[in-house]
Protein backbone atom coordinates (compact mmCIF):
# COMPACT_ATOMS: atom_id res chain seq x y z
CA UNK A 1 0.00 0.00 0.00
CA UNK A 2 1.40 3.51 -0.59
CA UNK A 3 0.95 5.65 2.14
CA UNK A 4 2.04 8.65 0.30
CA UNK A 5 -0.78 9.41 -2.18
CA UNK A 6 -3.88 10.52 -1.97
CA UNK A 7 -4.58 10.84 1.89
CA UNK A 8 -3.98 6.87 2.38
CA UNK A 9 -1.58 8.18 5.11
CA UNK A 10 -3.44 10.54 6.86
CA UNK A 11 -5.97 8.14 6.62
CA UNK A 12 -4.69 5.30 7.76
CA UNK A 13 -2.70 7.55 10.91
CA UNK A 14 -5.85 8.71 12.35
CA UNK A 15 -7.41 5.62 12.33
CA UNK A 16 -4.64 4.34 14.26
CA UNK A 17 -5.18 6.95 16.25
CA UNK A 18 -8.23 6.43 16.88
CA UNK A 19 -7.62 3.05 18.16
CA UNK A 20 -5.04 4.14 20.20
CA UNK A 21 -7.52 6.58 21.64
CA UNK A 22 -10.15 3.31 21.91
CA UNK A 23 -7.64 1.91 24.40
CA UNK A 24 -8.77 1.04 28.47
CA UNK A 25 -6.63 2.24 30.73
CA UNK A 26 -5.03 -0.82 32.62
CA UNK A 27 -7.02 -0.99 35.83
CA UNK A 28 -3.31 -1.53 37.61
CA UNK A 29 -2.63 2.02 36.55
CA UNK A 30 -3.12 4.95 38.71
CA UNK A 31 -6.57 6.85 37.87
CA UNK A 32 -4.71 10.15 37.67
CA UNK A 33 -3.04 9.01 34.12
CA UNK A 34 -6.69 9.05 32.42
CA UNK A 35 -6.35 13.33 32.91
CA UNK A 36 -2.73 12.32 30.99
CA UNK A 37 -4.84 12.42 27.59
CA UNK A 38 -2.74 13.43 24.75
CA UNK A 39 -5.33 14.49 21.28
CA UNK A 40 -3.78 11.93 18.98
CA UNK A 41 -6.01 13.41 16.12
CA UNK A 42 -4.87 16.81 16.18
CA UNK A 43 -1.32 15.73 16.49
CA UNK A 44 -1.19 13.80 13.29
CA UNK A 45 -3.03 16.01 11.47
CA UNK A 46 -0.51 18.52 12.18
CA UNK A 47 2.06 16.66 11.70
CA UNK A 48 0.81 15.96 7.73
CA UNK A 49 0.21 19.27 6.74
CA UNK A 50 3.42 20.76 8.22
CA UNK A 51 5.63 18.18 6.90
CA UNK A 52 4.06 16.28 3.97
CA UNK A 53 1.28 19.38 2.85
CA UNK A 54 1.08 17.78 -0.56
CA UNK A 55 -0.29 14.67 0.74
CA UNK A 56 -3.35 15.74 2.96
CA UNK A 57 -6.74 17.45 2.27
CA UNK A 58 -8.74 19.43 4.29
CA UNK A 59 -11.78 17.15 4.09
CA UNK A 60 -10.23 13.85 5.22
CA UNK A 61 -9.61 15.15 8.82
CA UNK A 62 -13.16 16.70 8.96
CA UNK A 63 -14.76 13.50 7.80
CA UNK A 64 -12.69 11.54 10.43
CA UNK A 65 -13.95 14.03 13.19
CA UNK A 66 -17.22 12.52 13.41
CA UNK A 67 -15.77 9.31 14.93
CA UNK A 68 -13.67 11.37 17.55
CA UNK A 69 -17.40 13.65 18.06
CA UNK A 70 -19.01 10.09 18.42
CA UNK A 71 -16.20 8.64 20.58
CA UNK A 72 -16.31 11.45 23.30
CA UNK A 73 -19.45 12.17 23.12
CA UNK A 74 -19.58 15.38 22.03
CA UNK A 75 -21.74 17.63 19.29
CA UNK A 76 -21.03 16.13 15.51
CA UNK A 77 -18.91 18.69 13.38
CA UNK A 78 -16.58 19.67 16.80
CA UNK A 79 -13.63 17.64 15.83
CA UNK A 80 -14.24 17.91 12.29
CA UNK A 81 -14.26 22.01 12.78
CA UNK A 82 -10.88 21.83 14.93
CA UNK A 83 -9.64 18.94 12.79
CA UNK A 84 -10.09 20.97 9.81
CA UNK A 85 -8.61 24.75 11.20
CA UNK A 86 -5.42 22.51 12.78
CA UNK A 87 -4.85 21.27 8.92
CA UNK A 88 -5.08 24.67 7.84
CA UNK A 89 -2.95 26.54 9.93
CA UNK A 90 -0.73 23.67 9.67
CA UNK A 91 -0.74 23.47 6.05
CA UNK A 92 0.99 27.83 6.26
CA UNK A 93 3.50 27.10 8.69
CA UNK A 94 6.82 26.42 7.09
CA UNK A 95 7.43 22.65 6.90
CA UNK A 96 10.46 20.98 9.21
CA UNK A 97 13.56 21.07 6.26
CA UNK A 98 14.80 24.55 8.08
CA UNK A 99 16.00 23.23 11.58
CA UNK A 100 15.06 27.04 13.06
CA UNK A 101 11.46 26.04 12.42
CA UNK A 102 10.93 23.56 14.54
CA UNK A 103 10.63 26.21 17.05
CA UNK A 104 8.10 28.05 15.52
CA UNK A 105 5.87 24.59 14.50
CA UNK A 106 5.94 23.70 18.27
CA UNK A 107 4.57 27.43 19.08
CA UNK A 108 1.77 27.13 16.01
CA UNK A 109 1.22 23.32 17.91
CA UNK A 110 0.80 25.08 21.41
CA UNK A 111 -1.80 27.66 20.28
CA UNK A 112 -3.59 25.21 18.50
CA UNK A 113 -3.73 22.55 21.20
CA UNK A 114 -5.19 25.73 23.66
CA UNK A 115 -7.28 26.41 20.93
CA UNK A 116 -8.84 23.52 20.51
CA UNK A 117 -9.21 23.07 24.22
CA UNK A 118 -11.12 26.11 24.51
CA UNK A 119 -13.21 25.57 21.54
CA UNK A 120 -14.40 21.63 23.19
CA UNK A 121 -15.00 23.35 26.85
CA UNK A 122 -17.17 25.97 24.88
CA UNK A 123 -19.10 23.58 22.80
CA UNK A 124 -19.55 21.28 25.88
CA UNK A 125 -20.88 23.89 28.10
CA UNK A 126 -24.05 23.79 25.92
CA UNK A 127 -24.72 20.24 26.21
CA UNK A 128 -27.43 18.70 28.08
CA UNK A 129 -24.98 18.07 31.03
CA UNK A 130 -22.86 20.47 30.72
CA UNK A 131 -19.19 20.30 31.55
CA UNK A 132 -17.17 21.58 34.29
CA UNK A 133 -14.30 23.45 33.32
CA UNK A 134 -10.78 21.66 34.75
CA UNK A 135 -8.05 24.15 34.67
CA UNK A 136 -5.56 21.26 36.08
CA UNK A 137 -7.11 18.61 33.31
CA UNK A 138 -6.93 21.45 30.52
CA UNK A 139 -3.52 21.66 31.56
CA UNK A 140 -2.46 18.16 31.79
CA UNK A 141 -4.34 17.51 28.31
CA UNK A 142 -2.08 20.28 27.19
CA UNK A 143 0.83 19.03 28.38
CA UNK A 144 0.47 15.48 27.43
CA UNK A 145 -0.48 16.71 23.86
CA UNK A 146 2.83 18.44 23.35
CA UNK A 147 4.94 15.87 24.85
CA UNK A 148 3.56 13.04 23.06
CA UNK A 149 4.18 15.31 19.86
CA UNK A 150 7.89 14.27 20.14
CA UNK A 151 7.04 10.41 20.04
CA UNK A 152 4.37 11.41 16.79
CA UNK A 153 6.50 12.78 15.10
CA UNK A 154 9.74 10.25 15.53
CA UNK A 155 7.21 7.50 14.66
CA UNK A 156 5.61 9.47 11.36
CA UNK A 157 9.03 10.67 10.20
CA UNK A 158 10.13 6.84 9.73
CA UNK A 159 7.20 5.20 8.23
CA UNK A 160 7.19 8.76 5.77
CA UNK A 161 11.29 8.01 5.64
CA UNK A 162 10.43 4.43 4.68
CA UNK A 163 7.37 4.83 2.31
CA UNK A 164 9.07 7.31 -0.12
CA UNK A 165 12.55 4.92 0.00
CA UNK A 166 9.92 2.66 -1.54
CA UNK A 167 8.51 5.42 -4.00
CA UNK A 168 9.42 4.09 -7.71
CA UNK A 169 8.72 6.04 -10.84
CA UNK A 170 8.43 3.01 -13.30
CA UNK B 1 3.50 32.79 -7.10
CA UNK B 2 -0.10 33.30 -8.22
CA UNK B 3 -0.72 29.42 -8.81
CA UNK B 4 0.71 29.18 -4.58
CA UNK B 5 -2.03 31.90 -3.82
CA UNK B 6 -4.76 30.25 -5.90
CA UNK B 7 -3.91 27.03 -3.55
CA UNK B 8 -4.04 28.80 -0.78
CA UNK B 9 -7.12 30.65 -1.69
CA UNK B 10 -8.90 27.14 -2.84
CA UNK B 11 -8.09 26.17 1.03
CA UNK B 12 -9.41 28.97 2.41
CA UNK B 13 -12.53 28.04 0.42
CA UNK B 14 -12.90 24.52 1.21
CA UNK B 15 -12.04 25.72 4.94
CA UNK B 16 -14.94 28.04 5.01
CA UNK B 17 -17.29 25.66 3.57
CA UNK B 18 -16.34 23.13 6.27
CA UNK B 19 -16.36 25.79 9.32
CA UNK B 20 -19.87 26.55 8.36
CA UNK B 21 -20.85 23.10 7.63
CA UNK B 22 -19.20 21.75 11.10
CA UNK B 23 -21.01 24.83 13.09
CA UNK B 24 -24.80 24.32 11.56
CA UNK B 25 -24.47 20.30 12.40
CA UNK B 26 -22.62 21.59 15.98
CA UNK B 27 -26.09 24.03 16.27
CA UNK B 28 -28.77 21.52 14.91
CA UNK B 29 -27.26 18.27 17.29
CA UNK B 30 -27.05 20.80 20.15
CA UNK B 31 -31.10 21.95 20.12
CA UNK B 32 -32.42 18.97 18.88
CA UNK B 33 -32.57 14.82 17.76
CA UNK B 34 -31.94 15.90 14.40
CA UNK B 35 -28.72 14.17 13.65
CA UNK B 36 -29.46 10.63 15.49
CA UNK B 37 -29.32 8.80 12.31
CA UNK B 38 -25.73 9.39 11.49
CA UNK B 39 -24.63 9.45 15.21
CA UNK B 40 -26.20 6.02 15.43
CA UNK B 41 -23.90 4.99 12.30
CA UNK B 42 -20.90 6.48 13.52
CA UNK B 43 -21.68 4.82 17.30
CA UNK B 44 -22.24 1.43 15.44
CA UNK B 45 -18.43 1.76 13.32
CA UNK B 46 -16.65 2.70 17.14
CA UNK B 47 -18.53 0.93 19.01
CA UNK B 48 -17.58 -2.18 16.73
CA UNK B 49 -14.02 -0.74 16.48
CA UNK B 50 -13.82 -0.41 20.49
CA UNK B 51 -14.66 -4.16 20.97
CA UNK B 52 -11.94 -5.35 18.18
CA UNK B 53 -9.35 -3.20 19.69
CA UNK B 54 -9.87 -4.05 24.00
CA UNK B 55 -10.53 -7.89 22.83
CA UNK B 56 -6.74 -8.84 23.81
CA UNK B 57 -7.60 -7.33 27.23
CA UNK B 58 -10.83 -9.14 27.74
CA UNK B 59 -8.60 -12.40 26.33
CA UNK B 60 -6.33 -11.92 29.02
CA UNK B 61 -8.68 -10.89 31.55
CA UNK B 62 -10.77 -14.42 30.64
CA UNK B 63 -7.59 -16.19 30.08
CA UNK B 64 -6.47 -16.00 33.68
CA UNK B 65 -9.86 -17.60 34.84
CA UNK B 66 -9.49 -20.72 32.35
CA UNK B 67 -6.02 -21.56 33.68
CA UNK B 68 -6.95 -21.28 37.23
CA UNK B 69 -6.66 -24.92 39.19
CA UNK B 70 -9.35 -27.01 40.07
CA UNK B 71 -8.98 -26.90 43.35
CA UNK B 72 -9.70 -22.81 43.42
CA UNK B 73 -12.47 -23.39 41.24
CA UNK B 74 -14.28 -25.67 43.73
CA UNK B 75 -13.61 -23.67 46.18
CA UNK B 76 -14.83 -20.64 44.67
CA UNK B 77 -17.76 -22.86 43.80
CA UNK B 78 -18.33 -23.81 47.57
CA UNK B 79 -18.23 -20.14 48.45
CA UNK B 80 -21.11 -19.48 46.10
CA UNK B 81 -23.14 -22.21 47.70
CA UNK B 82 -22.79 -20.54 51.07
CA UNK B 83 -23.32 -17.21 49.38
CA UNK B 84 -26.50 -18.25 48.14
CA UNK B 85 -27.80 -19.65 51.22
CA UNK B 86 -27.44 -16.57 53.14
CA UNK B 87 -28.91 -14.32 50.44
CA UNK B 88 -31.89 -16.89 50.42
CA UNK B 89 -31.96 -16.30 54.61
CA UNK B 90 -31.77 -12.43 53.88
CA UNK B 91 -34.69 -12.69 51.30
CA UNK B 92 -37.01 -14.16 53.55
CA UNK B 93 -35.79 -11.32 56.35
CA UNK B 94 -36.43 -9.12 53.75
CA UNK B 95 -40.11 -10.00 52.80
CA UNK B 96 -40.64 -10.19 55.91
CA UNK B 97 -39.79 -6.84 57.18
CA UNK B 98 -41.29 -5.81 53.26
CA UNK B 99 -44.70 -6.87 54.85
CA UNK B 100 -44.26 -5.67 58.22
CA UNK B 101 -43.99 -2.04 56.45
CA UNK B 102 -46.50 -2.12 54.24
CA UNK B 103 -48.63 -3.11 57.35
CA UNK B 104 -47.12 -0.14 59.57
CA UNK B 105 -47.80 2.52 56.47
CA UNK B 106 -51.47 0.87 56.03
CA UNK B 107 -51.80 2.05 59.94
CA UNK B 108 -50.80 5.12 59.21
CA UNK B 109 -52.14 5.88 56.36
CA UNK B 110 -49.53 6.17 54.08
CA UNK B 111 -50.25 5.31 50.53
CA UNK B 112 -47.58 3.63 48.49
CA UNK B 113 -46.90 3.35 44.67
CA UNK B 114 -44.30 0.98 45.14
CA UNK B 115 -43.40 -1.30 41.88
CA UNK B 116 -40.98 -4.02 41.20
CA UNK B 117 -37.61 -3.18 40.22
CA UNK B 118 -36.96 -4.08 36.14
CA UNK B 119 -33.33 -4.64 34.77
CA UNK B 120 -32.30 -4.41 31.50
CA UNK B 121 -28.89 -5.75 31.68
CA UNK B 122 -26.13 -4.70 29.49
CA UNK B 123 -22.30 -4.65 28.62
CA UNK B 124 -19.72 -1.77 28.64
CA UNK B 125 -19.26 -0.84 25.15
CA UNK B 126 -16.94 2.11 25.52
CA UNK B 127 -15.23 4.18 27.91
CA UNK B 128 -15.23 8.13 27.16
CA UNK B 129 -11.18 9.03 27.72
CA UNK B 130 -11.20 12.28 28.01
CA UNK B 131 -9.93 13.91 30.42
CA UNK B 132 -12.67 15.00 33.64
CA UNK B 133 -15.23 13.05 31.57
CA UNK B 134 -16.40 9.82 33.40
CA UNK B 135 -18.91 8.48 30.75
CA UNK B 136 -19.20 5.46 29.07
CA UNK B 137 -21.54 3.53 26.34
CA UNK B 138 -23.57 0.65 26.58
CA UNK B 139 -24.60 -1.77 24.15
CA UNK B 140 -28.44 -1.06 24.94
CA UNK B 141 -30.80 1.25 23.68
CA UNK B 142 -34.11 2.56 23.02
CA UNK B 143 -35.06 -0.91 21.24
CA UNK B 144 -34.59 -2.53 24.03
CA UNK B 145 -36.59 -0.39 26.25
CA UNK B 146 -33.98 2.13 27.44
CA UNK B 147 -34.21 6.00 27.89
CA UNK B 148 -33.02 9.06 29.21
CA UNK B 149 -33.00 9.50 32.63
CA UNK B 150 -33.02 5.98 33.84
CA UNK B 151 -30.73 4.37 36.23
CA UNK B 152 -27.70 2.27 35.64
CA UNK B 153 -26.94 -0.34 38.37
CA UNK B 154 -24.06 -3.19 39.38
CA UNK B 155 -24.11 -5.97 41.68
CA UNK B 156 -22.55 -3.56 44.00
CA UNK B 157 -24.35 -0.13 43.79
CA UNK B 158 -25.48 2.80 42.22
CA UNK B 159 -23.06 3.26 38.65
CA UNK B 160 -24.48 6.32 37.07
CA UNK B 161 -27.59 7.64 34.81
CA UNK B 162 -28.70 7.30 30.93
CA UNK B 163 -28.00 10.94 29.70
CA UNK B 164 -28.64 10.20 26.06
CA UNK B 165 -30.38 6.62 24.92
CA UNK B 166 -29.95 5.80 21.05
CA UNK B 167 -31.77 3.48 19.43
CA UNK B 168 -29.15 0.17 20.11
CA UNK B 169 -26.86 2.11 22.38
CA UNK B 170 -27.11 4.44 25.62
CA UNK B 171 -24.29 6.78 26.64
CA UNK B 172 -24.28 6.97 30.69
CA UNK B 173 -22.77 9.54 32.93
CA UNK B 174 -21.42 7.88 36.17
CA UNK B 175 -22.29 8.73 39.65
CA UNK B 176 -17.94 9.86 40.07
CA UNK B 177 -18.80 12.52 37.63
CA UNK B 178 -18.59 16.20 38.68
CA UNK B 179 -22.10 17.01 36.47
CA UNK B 180 -24.31 14.40 38.04
CA UNK B 181 -25.57 14.77 41.93
CA UNK B 182 -26.82 11.72 43.55
CA UNK B 183 -29.68 12.00 46.40
CA UNK B 184 -28.39 9.91 49.38
CA UNK B 185 -29.07 8.84 52.70
CA UNK B 186 -27.19 7.52 55.80
CA UNK B 187 -28.96 4.68 56.25
CA UNK B 188 -27.64 4.71 59.82
CA UNK B 189 -29.55 7.94 60.63
CA UNK B 190 -31.53 8.58 57.84
CA UNK B 191 -30.22 11.90 57.07
CA UNK B 192 -30.44 12.92 53.57
CA UNK B 193 -27.84 14.60 51.59
CA UNK B 194 -26.73 15.05 47.68
CA UNK B 195 -23.47 13.52 46.53
CA UNK B 196 -21.26 14.73 43.48
CA UNK B 197 -18.45 13.47 41.95
CA UNK B 198 -15.29 14.78 42.00
CA UNK B 199 -13.98 14.01 38.62
CA UNK B 200 -12.17 10.83 39.21
CA UNK B 201 -13.17 6.94 39.51
CA UNK B 202 -12.76 6.67 43.27
CA UNK B 203 -14.57 9.02 45.26
CA UNK B 204 -17.79 11.56 45.76
CA UNK B 205 -18.37 13.79 48.31
CA UNK B 206 -21.41 15.62 49.84
CA UNK B 207 -22.08 19.00 49.33
CA UNK B 208 -22.58 21.30 52.24
CA UNK B 209 -22.78 19.01 54.95
CA UNK B 210 -23.12 20.83 58.20
CA UNK B 211 -20.17 19.82 60.84
CA UNK B 212 -22.45 18.59 63.43
CA UNK B 213 -24.26 16.30 60.87
CA UNK B 214 -24.41 12.49 62.54
CA UNK B 215 -21.76 11.33 59.88
CA UNK B 216 -19.81 9.10 60.69
CA UNK B 217 -16.75 7.33 58.65
CA UNK B 218 -17.84 4.04 57.38
CA UNK B 219 -21.31 4.58 57.43
CA UNK B 220 -23.23 3.39 54.49
CA UNK B 221 -24.82 5.80 51.95
CA UNK B 222 -27.86 4.23 50.20
CA UNK B 223 -29.86 6.48 46.98
CA UNK B 224 -32.53 8.74 49.15
CA UNK B 225 -34.93 7.57 45.55
CA UNK B 226 -35.60 11.92 45.74
CA UNK B 227 -35.56 12.89 42.02
CA UNK B 228 -37.07 9.64 40.98
CA UNK B 229 -34.18 8.24 39.80
CA UNK B 230 -32.54 5.78 41.83
CA UNK B 231 -33.78 2.53 43.27
CA UNK B 232 -34.72 3.84 47.02
CA UNK B 233 -31.78 1.74 49.55
CA UNK B 234 -29.60 1.07 46.90
CA UNK B 235 -26.02 1.33 47.95
CA UNK B 236 -24.34 4.81 46.84
CA UNK B 237 -20.89 4.06 48.83
CA UNK B 238 -19.28 4.25 52.25
CA UNK B 239 -18.48 7.13 54.09
CA UNK B 240 -14.24 7.35 53.95
CA UNK B 241 -13.40 10.87 55.24
CA UNK B 242 -14.51 13.51 56.93
CA UNK B 243 -12.89 16.69 57.00
CA UNK B 244 -13.85 20.62 58.19
CA UNK B 245 -13.45 23.50 56.18
CA UNK B 246 -11.49 26.09 57.27
CA UNK B 247 -14.18 28.05 58.96
CA UNK B 248 -15.17 25.23 60.63
CA UNK B 249 -18.92 25.36 59.56
CA UNK B 250 -19.17 22.89 56.93
CA UNK B 251 -17.73 19.85 56.21
CA UNK B 252 -15.92 17.70 53.41
CA UNK B 253 -17.38 14.33 53.55
CA UNK B 254 -15.49 11.70 50.87
CA UNK B 255 -17.38 8.65 50.19
CA UNK B 256 -15.94 5.69 48.34
CA UNK B 257 -18.21 4.53 45.61
CA UNK B 258 -19.59 0.80 46.04
CA UNK B 259 -20.17 -0.09 42.04
CA UNK B 260 -16.79 -0.57 40.45
CA UNK B 261 -16.56 2.03 37.97
CA UNK B 262 -14.64 1.47 34.62
CA UNK B 263 -14.29 -2.00 35.99
CA UNK B 264 -17.20 -3.78 35.08
CA UNK B 265 -18.54 -5.18 32.10
CA UNK B 266 -21.77 -5.68 32.93
CA UNK B 267 -24.23 -3.79 34.24
CA UNK B 268 -28.29 -3.53 34.67
CA UNK B 269 -30.51 -0.53 33.57
CA UNK B 270 -33.12 -0.12 35.67
CA UNK B 271 -35.92 0.13 33.47
CA UNK B 272 -39.02 0.41 35.84
CA UNK B 273 -40.11 0.85 39.74
CA UNK B 274 -36.96 3.34 40.44
CA UNK B 275 -38.99 5.26 42.39
CA UNK B 276 -40.75 4.43 45.35
CA UNK B 277 -43.30 7.55 46.18
CA UNK B 278 -45.21 8.05 49.49
CA UNK B 279 -47.54 10.26 49.93
CA UNK B 280 -49.32 11.07 52.84
CA UNK B 281 -53.28 11.21 51.92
Amino acid sequence: MKLLKNNVGVAVTLTVALLVTMLDVPSFLPDVLKYFSADLALLVCYYWATNRPDQISLVVPWSFGFFFDVLHAEPLGLNGLILSIVVFVGLNIPNRSNRPIVGYQLLGLFVLVIFAQITRLIAMQYVEFPVEVSILGSIWSIVATLLIWFIVVLVLDRLVANESANVSFS
Amino acid sequence: MALRRDKRFNAATVLASLIFVSLTLVVVDLNGRFLHTPRQVATWVTNGLYAIVNTPSRWIERSSLYFQDRQRLLDRYDNRESEIQDLAVQVQRTEAIHAENSELRQLLALTQHETELAFVPAELSAVNSRAGRNEIVINRGQTHGVRDGMAVIDSSGVYGQIVEALPYTSRVILITDQRLPVPVRVARTGLNAVAVGVGNSTELVLEHADITADIQVGDQMIASGLGGIYPVGYPVGVVTAIEPDAAGVEARVTVEPSATMHRRNWLLVVTSGSTNEVAQE
